[in-house]
């Protein structure tokens, strides 16, 4: 059925009405702009581990700072190459406040004592013995690293590796701003 | 079923659902764009052929934009510039890049015409609806939290299956962009009219995202971007019907564009 011009403009102004109408609808509230956001995000577990120097680790402590979480297993050959990246970013970023903990998934505290020893790696290694972390987070892929930010949220997840020493900077410098 | 899904395990291997619902998105969405160039009497290889250009061009641009915004990290370590870390792509930037090497190369062999545009829509529609689903098993795009019978569980919170809405509305509008092609439409108004839904998609579905880009008081972005192009893609549509032009589909009399 042709509309006439009468009709067409009609029927399109009728359209944009409704649409700007529904735009104004739905502008996020001014009063609750943030607190209502900030709900309506994606959570982040806690984590609360042992880690290897006999201390603990626990991510609700970190607030206020930026946090790279890396998931990792010896038996990991992407996991094992990357280790000496993270290293080096941690070094590099230490003193302006960035934590990392490397959390080893499954595996005796002796077998990865000897292994971060053996790699020389200066940052909190937590133990994820059991596993309850890691299903948590519903880790499916190792390696996998979660940029944390100052406000506690997830800003970034990296399924997959090895992360170059680049790609790890450049996240941490999202982090740091 | 407990969203999201970036990875399934098929016997040892890891496949990452995202980029490979990418990948075959695209893949799907060149095919479609191919065929109804060759119905509409246009050379589908000139869809392969840009398709290919704006994928490589893309991926190279993805990767360089994101240097470019990041150069400190790489100007100590630039030999992970050409690194296989899918992380340090800039998805706006090779969007971007993908899309304007595509334009020029199918500028430069003229291929770019009204009918060939509307050939186009139902491709960009189905890849619309790629992305959707690629956004679903990777969590982004998420919606506002929902107690609706249809709600999915994303991020430890039942919420809107934003995804989802788009994934359906992008498939029925590739639908209806198929239909009015087969309809001998006026060349140019099935574009058009890609334009308008894909519009009102966002004018609607916008709404239940949480992740909006914001303008003072509360606007969305998206919304408002999207009344501007609905109100001027509805009156263009209004106003070619009232004037005469070439069919979409050519006629016995009418060659290809190449």
């Amino acid at each position: 059925m042709k509309l006439s011009r009468t009709q067409s403009n009609l029927l399109i102004a009728v359209i944009l009405v409704a649409g700007m109408a529904w735009t104004a609808a739905s502008r996020v509230p001014a009063g609750a702009d943030q607190a209502t956001r900030d709900r309506a995000r994606r959570a982040t577990p806690g984590i609360e581990l042992d880690t290897l120097d006999g201390g603990k680790f626990k991510l609700a402590d970190q607030v206020g700072k930026p946090v790279v979480v890396n998931f990792w297993a010896t038996w990991c050959p992407p996991c094992r190459a990357e280790l000496p990246a993270f290293e080096e970013v941690y070094k590099n970023n230490r003193d302006k406040g960035l934590v990392v903990v490397g959390v080893d998934v499954a595996e005796s505290p002796e077998a990865v004592a000897k292994f971060v020893s053996d790699m020389g790696l200066s940052y909190p290694i937590a133990l994820d013995m059991d596993g309850e972390t890691t299903e948590l987070y519903r880790i499916q892929g190792m390696p996998t690293t979660l940029f944390i930010g100052r406000d506690g949220q997830i800003k970034d997840t990296v399924i997959g590796g090895p992360l170059t020493k680049a790609a790890i900077e450049s996240k941490v410098a999202e982090l740091l701003k | 079923m407990i969203f999201p899904i970036p990875v399934i395990h098929i016997w040892r291997v890891a496949i990452q659902l995202p980029g490979m619902t990418l990948l075959f998105g695209f893949w799907a969405s060149l095919w479609l764009a191919a065929r109804e160039a060759k119905r509409a009497g246009l050379r589908e290889e000139g869809v392969y052929t840009a398709g290919f250009y704006a994928a490589v061009a893309g991926l190279v641009g993805a990767r360089l934009w994101y240097v470019a915004a990041h150069r400190e990290a790489f100007a100590g370590d630039p030999l992970s510039i050409v690194a296989l870390n899918l992380s340090t792509l800039d998805a706006t930037g090779g969007l971007i890049v993908g899309v304007l090497m595509g334009a020029a190369y199918a500028w430069s062999r003229r291929l770019i015409s009204a009918r060939w545009l509307d050939a186009l829509a139902p491709g960009v529609a189905l890849l619309i609806a790629a992305v959707s689903l690629s956004n679903l098993f990777s969590g982004a795009a998420y919606g506002t939290p929902s107690t609706l019978p249809w709600s999915i569980m994303l991020w430890d919170t039942e919420r809107h299956p934003t995804q989802i809405y788009e994934m359906m509305a992008a498939l029925v509008t590739m639908v209806v962009l198929l239909i009015a092609l087969r309809r001998q439409q006026k060349a140019g108004n099935v574009a058009l009219l890609f334009l308008a839904l894909y519009a009102g998609q966002r004018v609607f579905l916008e709404a239940f995202r949480v992740e909006s880009w914001l303008l003072p008081g509360g606007w969305r972005v998206a919304q408002v971007v999207g009344l501007i192009v609905l109100g001027v893609s509805l009156a263009a549509l209004s106003r070619r019907s009232e004037k005469g032009s070439q069919p979409a589909v050519a006629g016995p009399d009418q060659g290809d564009d190449e």
